[in-house]
């Protein structure tokens, strides 16, 4: 197990009239190589628990460890881990600040205390990664458009080449291209790399596309988890947490109460055609 | 955390203190201030004590958050504790090395301390109780008179209100940039100071556009409802003074009155 939180509760502003508690007792776990999706209702404590994964938020109780061991363990396990793992803030755009795209990626890695020559490896890697040009490199971060931000700042975690990548929300606000552009950044990272991946998303369509796992949070705890088959057969309970299934499986759903004989695991556009025409007889090939 | 940075928050509730009309509210904060400032012996700061207090105990404000509050004035305090302590003269009691501690210097120091504590916690309940909105209200309507000498009273009054309506959203942003680059190692706590000033320009040029990008957006939006300066602007929510206010005067004048009583008997 690559990371672990055991009994994992945060609370803010303790002692405050605004005290509140965010994650309670959540026992989350991530292996090595994996793609989990976190999804959960707004303000069920999905932002709270990532940002435990890499020592940013000390737990209010309970214990977060990675490789097996106590990420607050002491000042340097901490500062270790938070180069191992690498976490994407929500609207990550608003944290560039360097002249240049290269030297707003090449941060991180100079903080890990490279030399140049292999920061300027890791640079150019990860930006090809997360798809930026060449000629981007050179420009200014704030003269890119709100997707190229976008993709610069992920690549600035990218460049630290984490064992384990957390993204919260990565493709909020942008439109169905800057989308893909983001999530096929996302899974060529993965590919490449075998990183754990970790992605917190409203979106059902790319958790299906791309999750191995799915972690379901709500009102601060783990409500369920599973393959996607397992946790997208519980419409019903989804539904009740604010939550649902991708759109193409409740028309699938749908067809097969109508009396079309669909199979019940469909949950991208691309199988749900090809299901149909099998159905129709012939196969995908056929036409 | 940095968001637990209480200064100029407003925390909700429904006592006595939280209804007063923001107006009573600064005028009694004022004559507190005077009333502070004029006593000077201990008789005269025990009342001003039991007036807190009794303040304190309406209000309902917890006084672990007060006592939050001063924490920043830590070493403001301990300083004007010690300068006095030391730098009264009087017959010393203890003296070591070139250093003198007299009584006197003792009292005056407990003295000090304890008013700064006390002004600050005034003023504390103040913003503690009364949503900025009113707090501002009430200014503009206290500085009316001002206008009639070309004073900007309005124009004054939405600026300071946009600042403080302003502080959490840039102590919350400052906080996620923060977050954000500590994420890519970033290292804000350690170093020799020229090293930590040069650590902040990752959180200062971002934290500096997304305050121009806001107040970009803050005047469109306001723009867009027609906003053009205070003249012929009325309010939803009027002021009102009620008896509550008038026995609250009342209460302010006594205290004020028989601070300045002990002072000039004695
Ligand atoms: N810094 C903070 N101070 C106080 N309360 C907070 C803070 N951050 C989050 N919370 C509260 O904790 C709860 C969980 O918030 P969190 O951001 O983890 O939710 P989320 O699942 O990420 O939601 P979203 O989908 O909207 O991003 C919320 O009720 C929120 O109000
Ligand atoms: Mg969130």
């Amino acid at each position: 197990m690559l990371i672990r939180t055991q009994n994992l509760t945060h609370t803010y502003s303790v002692g405050t009239p605004f005290e509140r508690t965010a994650i309670r007792g959540v026992d989350f776990h991530a292996q090595k190589g994996e793609v989990i999706g976190l999804i959960g209702h707004t303000g069920s404590g999905k932002s709270t628990l990532i940002q435990h994964l890499n020592g940013l938020l000390p737990p209010t109780s309970g214990t977060v460890f990675f490789d097996g061991e106590d990420i607050h363990a002491s000042k340097q396990t901490t500062k270790r881990v938070r180069f191992r793992v690498g976490l994407v803030f929500q609207y990550p755009e608003y944290q560039l600040f360097e002249e240049t795209v290269e030297r707003d990626i090449a941060f991180g890695p100079k903080n890990m205390g490279l030399d140049t020559g292999e920061i300027a490896a890791r640079v150019e890697e990860a930006a090809a990664l997360a798809g930026l040009t060449k000629e981007l490199l050179q420009q200014s971060p704030f003269a890119l458009s709100g997707g190229q931000k976008r993709r610069a700042a992920i690549a600035g975690v990218m460049a630290m080449r984490p064992e384990v990548l957390i993204l919260d929300e990565p493709t909020a606000g942008l439109d169905p291209r800057g989308r893909d552009e983001i999530m096929s950044g996302i899974r060529r990272f993965h590919r490449e790399t075998d990183a754990t991946v970790i992605l917190v998303t409203h979106s059902m369509e790319e958790i299906a596309r791309t999750a191995d796992r799915i972690v379901v949070m709500n009102d601060g705890e783990i409500a369920m988890q599973g393959t996607r088959n397992e946790v997208f057969a519980r419409s019903a309970e989804l539904n009740a947490m604010g939550l649902d299934v991708p759109e193409i499986t409740r028309v699938a759903m749908r067809l097969r109460a109508m009396g079309l004989d669909l199979p019940e695991n469909i949950f991208t556009v691309e199988q749900a055609a090809r299901a149909i025409l099998t159905l129709k007889g012939g196969g995908p090939n056929a036409s | 955390m940095l968001r637990d940075i209480t200064l100029g928050q407003y925390f909700p509730g429904d006592t006595v203190v939280h209804r007063l009309d923001p107006r009573t509210k600064i005028c009694m904060v004022v004559v507190y201030l005077v009333a502070l400032f004029t006593a000077n012996d201990a008789v005269s700061m025990a009342i001003m004590a039991c007036f807190l207090g009794l303040v304190i105990a309406l209000s309902r404000v917890k006084l672990r958050l007060l006592l939050r509050g001063l924490r920043p004035l830590l070493i403001i305090l301990t300083i004007t504790g010690l300068l006095n302590m030391f730098l009264t003269p009087g017959e010393p009691i203890v003296s070591f090395w070139v250093f003198n501690i007299s009584a006197e210097g003792i009292y005056r120091a407990v003295f000090l301390v304890v008013r700064i504590v006390m002004m600050v916690m005034g003023t504390f309940i103040l913003t503690y109780t009364t949503p900025p909105m009113s707090l501002t209200d009430g200014l503009e309507s206290l500085m009316g008179p001002l206008k009639r000498i070309r004073v900007p009273v309005h124009e004054l009054t939405i600026i300071m209100s946009m600042a403080l309506r302003f502080i959490p959203t840039l102590i919350e942003e400052t906080d996620k940039i923060m977050s954000a680059q500590k994420a890519r190692g970033a290292d804000f706590e350690t170093g020799n100071l020229f090293k930590r000033a040069k650590a902040l320009i990752p959180l200062l040029i971002p934290l500096f556009i997304s305050a121009f990008r806001r107040a970009d957006e803050l005047a469109v939006a306001m723009e867009s409802r027609c906003y053009h300066g205070g003249e012929g602007r009325t309010r939803m929510r009027g002021l009102k003074f009620r008896r509550r206010d008038a026995l609250t005067g009342l209460t302010g004048a006594a205290l004020l009155a028989a601070v300045i009583g002990l002072v000039v008997l004695r």
